[in-house]
């Protein structure tokens, strides 16, 4: 009897021991996770692309009865806001009218300057839709998960527009969803410039709800108010996309706001710029050394 | 024979309706919703959810479960990867070394309790995951989302709460 109750004593120990020794195990797999994220590696890649293709379409189901109830509830508020829109829009395209005139004249001039210059244009940009499966952001991270499945022409670093600008860039590809960053996250580096006075930067997000302007001359001056386009540097985005305002300049510090709305993104457009396949992070490089 | 193999496999579905409780509910945090902030503060309910079922159920939320749940809920945040797990992992191992404390407390005891240890845990990810970046990441959002979970935190409650009567009731 004494025996026994040995060896039961014994067992639970080795019992405590093995599941000690797990816990240990397991922290160090979570931290072994966390180093090979670190060095980009194409193992962690492809474990998330292979998990999220198939947690994802549970959460795209999920969302399903969301986007009815969403869907319902908008049309009885667009329906409330019809007639004020329909003034406004009358209003915007008086004014547009006016503005195709003028941007005619110019683009006719732009052409007859170029022909003189021999400038040779970049290639033109295609664009196509995606729709907004998920949102991930959190304390930690601001991106999208989007349904692109079928479409063949999404690569790794392609910028991805909202109605009103610039929202993120593609950052992995799966067989039938990709991750977008946003211009929030802290990953997040777009070569831009300020629409007026051309001076270059790098908008560079820090998980805020404004990221940074990184990068532009001491000299430059700069004002609230003004207006951040994509530059084109590097040639992986086309120039000209409006990326945002300049919200705030404090301590040297230049927050931007960004035009595209970030959190009630439904529908979002992916502009395929014909790019060679070449890393993102290489020519982001390459544009923060033309910037600096 | 036919009767065995329902029973079994009931059983098999009870042994893991509180991870896949846990697993719908992390699901759902990540619908688009179209609320502003919805895409930058959400509440951790993978969080609560281990708190809740390593402390009631530990013989149905064991490490390995705590470990995929923390897996999965990095697979669809963009955090970088392993450190839903760590976050997890520190509650199971919290709460396996302090759930004495928490016998025959009421409901109140329970919340104040899932608060001091999110606030923990939360700040160890945030040193975690700022130490990956090698930046400090914006503490205010931190803070929200700390506040947002322990408001949820009788929501999800109420739910595993549910769940938990309903398999005592079929284990008799």
């Amino acid at each position: 009897m004494k025996r026994r109750r040995a060896l039961f004593v014994h067992l639970s120990r080795i019992r405590l021991m093995v599941k000690k020794f797990a816990i240990v195990l397991l922290f160090f797999i979570a931290f072994v996770m966390m180093l090979f994220n670190k060095t980009d590696s194409f193992f962690i890649d492809k474990t998330s692309s292979v998990a999220a293709n198939i947690f994802f379409p549970i959460v795209d189901l999920l969302a399903v009865p969301a986007r009815v109830v969403s869907g319902t509830l908008n049309y009885f508020y667009d329906f409330k806001n019809i007639r004020e829109e329909n003034k406004k829009l009358r209003e915007e395209n008086r004014e547009l009218v006016i503005r195709s005139s003028r941007v005619t004249a110019l683009e006719i001039e732009n052409h007859l300057l170029s022909n003189l210059l021999n400038y040779v244009p970049p290639e033109g940009a295609s664009y196509s839709a995606a729709r907004v499966v998920a949102e991930e952001g959190d304390s930690f991270s601001h991106a999208l998960i989007i349904y692109t499945a079928g479409n063949k022409t999404v690569k790794k670093g392609q910028i991805v527009l909202s109605d009103n600008g610039v929202v993120g860039r593609i950052e992995r590809v799966g067989s039938v969803y990709s991750k977008v960053i946003l211009i929030t996250d802290i990953n997040s580096k777009i070569p831009v410039m300020i629409e007026n006075s051309r001076v270059r930067g790098i908008l560079s997000g820090d998980n805020t709800s404004v990221p940074k302007l990184i990068f532009t001359p001491l000299e430059a001056d700069l004002r609230v108010g003004d207006k951040i386009i994509t530059s084109g540097v590097a040639g992986i985005f086309p120039p000209g996309l409006p990326v945002g305002k300049i919200s705030a300049i404090e301590n040297g510090v230049i927050k931007i706001k960004p035009l595209g709305d970030l959190d009630r993104l439904e529908y979002v457009r992916i502009v395929d710029y014909h790019l060679a396949d070449i890393s993102y992070e290489e020519d982001i490089a390459q544009a923060v050394d033309l910037g600096e | 024979m036919r009767e065995d193999l329902k029973e079994a496999i009931n059983l098999s579905i009870q042994k893991i309706l509180p991870f896949l409780l846990s697993l719908l509910f992390i699901f759902c945090t990540y619908i688009p919703s179209g609320v502003s902030v919805s895409h930058v503060i959400r509440p951790d309910v993978g969080m609560i959810c281990v708190f809740y079922w390593v402390l009631h159920r530990p013989d149905l939320f064991n490490l390995f479960t705590v470990f995929f749940l923390g897996f999965v809920s990095d697979i669809l945040s963009s955090a970088p990867l392993g450190s839903d797990i760590i976050a997890y992992l520190t509650i199971y191992l919290v709460i396996t070394n302090l759930s004495s404390f928490f016998v025959n407390k009421s409901f109140q005891a329970f919340w104040y309790g899932f608060g001091f240890v999110l606030v923990l845990v939360e700040f160890l990810k945030w040193l975690i995951v700022s130490i990956f970046y090698t930046e400090f990441l914006p503490l205010e959002r931190l803070l929200f989302t700390i506040l947002f979970t322990i408001a949820w935190y009788p929501v999800v409650s109420f739910f595993n709460d549910a769940a938990r009567k309903y398999l005592m009731n079929d284990e008799g």
